[in-house]
């Protein structure tokens, strides 16, 4: 006790509010405040570098900011440092991963680890695994599989069943069933669902709420300026507005899907040679994203 | 891009690799605490005092903690799934240009007995009444083994040594299977010594031998003691007596347990950046060294075939200074110091440079015990290249644990050697590197408190702070005095633990404890 007391004066741990610490964290991450969240996550781990907690934060935070590299890191120490031991967090932010470069087999066998670790009762988690689940098989293309995982999720408030949901109906050309889906719910969607619930209904009054409700939330970093750029780009038909919003928000990150806005902004304002190598170097990430690789190819630009 | 989907398609298997061992051991990393087999006890390097004319140096590399010799009927193999590796460092940036791997390969040749190794002299035949189908005279039961060939030598392990230099990957042969010692398992199963003997190989590279095996654990300490928050049979001050002693006042906790050995004789031109033996007060005489296992990260189970191991190697554990990751470094960070590189140590400097370990014995002798004020710079010997073991001038490279071996200091011959090395005015012993009989806890006890290796700091009292021990003074079992040096492992039938209350164990009072 007594090293231990020694040693928490030492590095100015105060093992009392560390949890603390970790969760505020995942509220800024929540938010969608990387830079702060990665910040806060290196100090802990600076502090504390063998608990894995930090690990994941710090992968989180990179992942959202567009820092593969250091994701990476962050994901390799996490699993070296528990051969044999990762949990539930752990094998979700490698998926999560491996969507982001590309690798969706890959992300699904992490899921399959990751749902081994859930204990039977644990529905809430089991119905996100199942739903991200969908989302992957949604990636691939298997639309049967994508639909019987995202039934198997149930019903949940998880705000990614909504968006897959959007996102399925619409692959499977069920527009209305789409609509049906969210009819009463629009006032609580978030503006970056709207947008996708804009772009399945192809809808102007759709697009002129997601609009409306973008704009208020702008200079916060919960923000749908990526969904803005590219309507504005768009169906909007604001192309310097849209490269005006796109390049702000690719100072504060540079993530596959903000760096792709920024590319659909620039070649919507004819700097064609800039939009294709920005292009380039998102699909150098090497994401497969169907959205992603739809704006690509209306530029002409081919993954390697 | 590419590149991350491998290695991290690589790491989702290493979840599958999983290989707990539990069992109870002095290992100082929670993640060794769960897989012995990759922890390491000990590392060694000096230059070899055996004579010769060619200046040589010894590195041994002790892994496997705390092996109980009777623990039958498997014992404890080398592990055939970790590479074990010996580095140096010989430019002093703390990064490896030479480096030694070994890997061993493990056969199971007698399946149907139910343990691993089986003999008596004359072996044992079916006598005239054994129920059929079994004929009288039958062999049941092997001769006693004496050799690496003989039929009780159920499991039989042999191995690779590979030298890397600039890249380039060399394998080091012998003139047949480098074979590694088993177990002492006792005196009617087999001739321990033989085999030991035999195994120790000249190879096809010239002044190079290797060996491998079961044998002592040579490090000796007041371990029970330690880790009860210092409650030590003798603290913290020995007498003027006990410190010149050739003998023990406190059980050495770890008598008769073995280790797995890897050891291996070079000369020192193969390991200097010059390629040539420099003198001590040359700049490019200074060595770091460091041992290191790891594993594969991937593992494909493949029931009931063999599992088979793929992909990059995640290291699992490293060594340079002894007691370093036990008694420095926070628990908080033992894993992470533990899978990282020397290189980058500095995330570790407040460890190396304010020790904790300092801050307790100051605590619990309620000030008796003087400590010097942080940075501990008089430290930086330990942990950079600097004098007063590498020469002046010699760049000081990251702060980095690494065992440092000025190789241009002539070995000291045993008789006159010191256990307290360099403190000992012994210019041969740890800190510049270490040899077996170098007891390093007492001298680590007082380099923490000392600040001995530059000017003692004001306070230093050198009947308090250079008289730090914890009355274990030597190993319960005599070194070789040739290669590889370390001493038999303890006979499985016979071996004992010699006991804090046993007679002269008794915290230094009445006679010696036995050894």
């Amino acid at each position: 006790m007594l090293i231990l007391l020694a040693l928490l004066l030492q590095v100015g741990v105060d093992a009392s509010t560390f949890d603390a610490r970790k969760t505020a964290i995942r509220r800024l991450l929540a938010d969608r405040d990387f830079s702060a969240a990665i910040e806060r996550a290196k100090t802990l781990n600076r502090e504390w570098p063998d608990d894995i907690a930090a690990y994941q934060l710090l992968a989180e935070g990179h992942l959202g900011m567009g820092d593969y590299p250091d994701a990476e890191r962050a994901i390799q120490w996490m699993l070296d440092l528990r051969i044999g031991k990762a949990d539930f967090q752990g094998w979700l932010i490698l998926s999560r991963f491996r969507e982001a470069v590309g690798d969706t087999e890959g992300a699904l066998d992490a899921v399959n680890m990751a749902s081994v670790q859930l204990a039977a009762e644990d529905q809430s988690r089991r119905s996100h695994l199942l739903l991200y689940a969908a989302h992957l098989q949604l990636l691939a293309g298997r639309l049967e599989l994508a639909e019987r995982a995202l039934q198997a999720a149930g019903s949940t408030n998880d705000p990614l069943r909504i968006e897959t949901l959007l996102r399925l109906r619409g692959a499977q050309g069920k527009r209305a069933e789409a609509l049906r889906i969210v009819r009463g719910q629009e006032g609580a969607l978030h503006p970056r669902q709207l947008f996708l619930l804009a772009e399945v209904s192809r809808d102007p009054g759709r697009y002129t709420a997601f609009e409306k409700a973008a704009r208020e939330i702008m200079k916060t970093t919960d923000n749908a300026n990526v969904e803005l750029a590219l309507y504005y780009a768009g169906t909007g038909n604001r192309p310097s507005e849209a490269l005006r919003i796109a390049r702000a928000e690719s100072a504060r990150r540079h993530d596959v899907s903000t760096m792709c806005a920024l590319a659909v902004a620039l070649f919507a304002n004819r700097q064609t040679m800039e939009a294709k190598s920005t292009m380039r170097n998102v699909l150098a990430v090497g994401t497969r994203h169907p959205e992603i690789l739809r704006h690509a190819n209306r530029m002409g630009v081919k993954p390697r | 891009m590419q590149m991350w989907k491998n290695t991290l398609a690589v790491s989702l298997a290493i979840f599958m690799a999983a290989p707990p061992n539990f069992a109870a051991n002095h290992r100082e990393a929670p993640i060794t605490a769960i897989d012995h087999k990759a922890d390491i006890t000990d590392v060694f390097a000096f230059r070899s005092y055996d004579g010769g004319a060619t200046p040589r140096v010894t590195l041994i590399l002790c892994v496997d903690p705390l092996q109980e010799p009777g623990n039958g009927p498997n014992y404890f193999p080398f592990d055939s799934d970790i590479l074990y590796e010996i580095k140096i460092d010989n430019n002093n940036d703390a990064v490896e240009d030479v480096v030694f791997q070994f890997r061993f390969n493990t056969e199971q040749r007698l399946p149907n007995l139910f343990q691993v190794y089986a003999g008596v002299p004359g072996g044992a035949n079916a006598p005239p009444n054994s129920p059929p189908p079994v004929a009288p005279g039958t062999p049941i039961v092997p001769p006693q083994i004496t050799s690496f060939s003989d039929a009780g030598l159920g499991q039989r392990q042999t191995y690779s040594v590979t030298m890397v230099k600039a890249g380039v990957s060399t394998a080091v042969n012998g003139s047949g299977p480098f074979y590694a010692v088993p177990e002492n398992v006792g005196p009617r199963t087999m001739n321990y010594n033989a085999l030991f003997n035999a195994a120790t190989y000249t190879t096809n590279t010239p002044n190079v031998k290797v060996f491998a095996g079961t044998v002592d654990d040579p490090f000796w300490i007041d371990l029970g003691g330690a880790f009860d928050t210092f409650n030590t049979h003798i603290f913290p001050v020995l007498s003027p007596a006990h410190d010149a002693a050739s003998t023990n006042f406190a059980a050495d906790f770890v008598s008769g347990y073995s280790v797995n050995a890897i050891a291996i004789e070079v000369p020192v031109t193969m390991l200097t950046r010059t390629g040539a033996v420099e003198p001590a007060n040359s700049t490019a005489a200074t060595i770091g060294v460091w041992g290191t296992t790891s594993r594969a990260r991937l593992t494909t189970r493949r029931a009931p075939l063999p599992a088979v191991n793929s992909g990059s190697w995640s290291q699992i554990q490293r060594m340079g200074n002894p007691l370093i990751n036990e008694v420095l470094i926070g628990t908080g960070f033992k894993d992470r110091f533990s899978m990282d590189q020397p290189k980058n140590d500095i995330q570790f400097a407040n460890f190396f440079l304010d020790p904790t370990l300092a801050r307790v014995i100051n605590a619990l002798t309620a000030g008796a015990v003087a400590i010097p004020s942080p940075p501990r710079n008089d430290l930086l010997p330990v942990v950079t290249y600097a004098p007063p073991i590498a020469a002046a001038g010699t760049p000081a490279g990251p702060i980095a644990d690494l065992l440092r071996l000025n190789t241009g200091v002539a070995p000291t011959p045993p008789a006159t050697a010191s256990r307290l090395g360099l403190l000992g005015g012994d210019p041969a012993g740890f800190p510049n590197g270490r040899r077996l009989f170098d007891d390093v806890t007492d001298l680590a006890l007082r380099l923490v408190v000392g600040g001995v290796l530059a000017a003692p700091f004001p306070g230093y009292n050198p009947a308090i702070n250079g008289m730090l021990g914890d009355g274990v003074n030597v190993n319960d079992t005599a070194y070789r005095t040739t290669f590889p040096y370390v001493g038999n492992a303890p006979s499985g039938r016979d071996r004992r633990h010699i006991d804090p209350g046993e007679p002269g164990c008794t915290a230094g009072a009445g006679l010696p404890c036995p050894i």
